[in-house]
């Protein structure tokens, strides 16, 4: 079975990586969104499957690191330099931010990820001069090595790979059987001698870069930003994908973006009211599938999930 | 090992614990006993630190640990079970356990591989407590027993010089009972560990304690062997009833 996977898997990959020589370029750019989707989906799952937190606004740090690459490149500097600057922006936004949430739990914290979401979105809003305010910033340089759709296409598809490997590898550490921990029992967790405040911080910083390194793919991807990346509506819709593909496993997050990033694309195409079908799809979801796609399938053969393997 | 002094704690306008004293021997069993509501569970939460005296103090081995957080107080060597199991139910027996040895080994902030020794060490603490055949299952689907087995194994994998346990046969079919009090005594023996645990049977109490308190609406009404407690009259009236 273990093996089978593996197999599939490298084809899927395999696949993935020719796919820009038989599908459109309009196919590969919604491909492209997909990585940059499912990448930034895994980063949310990582504090709120694994880390039980109900973490709301995911967006601001996709949106900060976004920004930062395509201000620092505006005002002149180095293109992969920018890309650096993006995440680590990210993870400073994060740590200020974890220091505040890791003291409530539950739905105060959820309510604080909001509150302090919305405002990074408004200073970035408002700030005409520096940020471009509700235009956003259009036409960002990317470096000479991304000049193709292929090319771009690719380096979103390359970056996504590393980025879930590294992820599926924290979570199967020492450290990401405390946050499973943590997030399940956070009273047990205490009396095993765990520093859960500790534990949830670090979390949510690593879940941070992990989406400020998807806020670069994103630039990759649309080569602009706009205040819209970092909105609370951005964040809702990551959720969704999430609690639709399933959270408690690790593949639930990347099933959800392939499900819900198609199926907007091809709505999209004949409906405006796309908030609506999401609704419904979560609605469905949650009545028939409470655990998600993947958790559905895998409860129904038996399976356990995929970071529970390791230490059976 | 342990010395409880002079503990206070109210809820409200409700005196829950009233000037607790008494110590828990080095190496030996302590059983705290008493009726529903006499205030142990309040005292356990207080020792652990997920409570907080209005007064009074806890030493542990000479060191005041009054009012230090739960997980500060684990890692000086104070472990504890819970009276309903709290478990972590989507985690697995085995990484149940191996949550408490990674933490005790200091390797909670390792991001990348494995920690073998805490996995030897959770491998034969699964041993140990006969969990093998349980040892990849969920542990939100164990049975009761289990459960109650697996909160002391979580506990050992700490590594503790100090034992608490709350009511560890609460909810046990009479017939297992047996087998969870041989597995605490052993423990006290073999690995050393003091043990201070709540019960209300007082029937396994006398087969296993060197040491009994007894307390009863917050107040601690009797300290000594069991063979004094059985004698002593104000036991027999406030704890076992009139006609004892």
């Amino acid at each position: 079975m273990r093996f089978d996977k593996k197999i599939g898997m490298l084809l899927i990959i395999t696949a993935a990586f020719l796919a820009p020589l038989v599908l459109g370029s309009y196919s590969i750019l919604v491909l492209s969104e997909i990585f940059v989707t499912a990448l930034f989906a895994l980063s949310l799952n990582f504090v709120l499957g694994y880390g039980g937190m109900l973490q709301f606004h995911q967006a601001v740090f996709l949106g900060v690191s976004a920004y930062a690459y395509a201000l620092f490149v505006l005002h002149n500097g180095s293109l992969i330099v920018g890309a650096i600057l993006g995440p680590i922006i990210a993870v400073l936004f994060g740590t200020v931010m974890g220091v505040f949430l890791v003291r409530l739990s539950g739905i105060y914290f959820g309510m604080l990820t909001l509150a302090l979401g919305q405002l990074v979105w408004a200073v970035v809003f408002r700030w005409y001069s520096f940020t471009g305010g509700g235009n956003g910033i259009p036409s960002i340089p990317l470096p000479g090595f991304l000049s193709t759709s292929t090319e771009r296409y690719e380096a979103t598809l390359i970056i996504f790979l590393v980025s879930a490997f590294l992820l599926y590898k924290i979570i199967n550490s020492p450290f990401g059987l405390l946050l499973r921990a943590t997030g399940e029992n956070d009273t047990r967790a205490e009396s095993i001698g765990a520093n859960t405040k500790t534990i949830r911080l670090a979390g949510l910083i690593l879940s941070s870069f992990f989406a400020g390194i998807s806020g670069i793919s994103y630039v990759i991807y649309s080569q602009s930003v706009s205040p819209d990346i970092l909105y609370w509506k951005k964040s809702a819709e990551i959720l969704v994908i999430c609690l639709v593909g399933g959270i408690y496993t690790f593949s639930g997050p990347i099933i959800g973006s392939v499900v819900i990033v198609l199926i907007t694309t091809i709505a999209s195409q004949y409906t405006e009211h796309i908030a609506f079908i999401l609704g419904i799809i979560l609605l469905v979801s949650v009545l028939f599938m409470p655990e998600g796609i993947v958790g559905s399938i895998k409860k129904r053969i038996g399976d356990r999930i995929a970071a529970d393997k390791k230490y059976k | 090992m342990l010395q409880i002094k002079n503990i206070s704690k109210s809820f409200d306008k409700f005196l829950a614990l009233s000037n607790i004293s008494f110590n828990a021997p080095t190496g030996k069993i302590t059983a705290i006993i008493g009726p529903n509501g006499a205030g142990k569970s309040t005292l356990f939460n207080i020792i652990s630190g997920h409570l907080k005296p209005d007064g009074g103090k806890i030493i542990l081995k000479d060191k005041d640990i009054t009012g230090l957080a739960p997980h500060a107080i684990s890692s000086l060597g104070i472990g504890r079970t819970f009276q309903i199991p709290s478990l972590f139910p989507k985690l697995t027996v085995k990484e149940n356990i191996m949550a408490a040895s990674i933490v005790h080994n200091r390797t909670t902030f390792k991001f990348f591989g494995l920690d073998s020794k805490s996995e030897i060490v959770t491998d034969s603490i699964i041993d140990k407590m006969n969990l093998s055949e349980f040892s990849g299952t969920p542990v939100g689907s164990l049975p009761y027993g289990v459960g109650k087995e697996l909160e002391i194994a979580i506990a050992i994998a700490t590594d503790p010089k100090l034992l608490l346990m709350d009511e560890p046969t609460a909810g046990i079919p009479k017939t297992e009972v047996g087998q969870i009090i041989k597995k605490i005594k052993d423990l006290c023996e073999l690995e050393n560990i003091t043990v201070l645990f709540t019960e209300h049977d007082i029937s396994f109490v006398l087969s296993i304690a060197s040491k009994i308190v007894v307390m009863n609406y917050g107040e601690l009404i009797f300290e000594g062997t069991p063979e004094e407690a059985m004698k002593s009259s104000d036991v027999k009236e406030i704890y076992l009833g009139k006609d004892a």
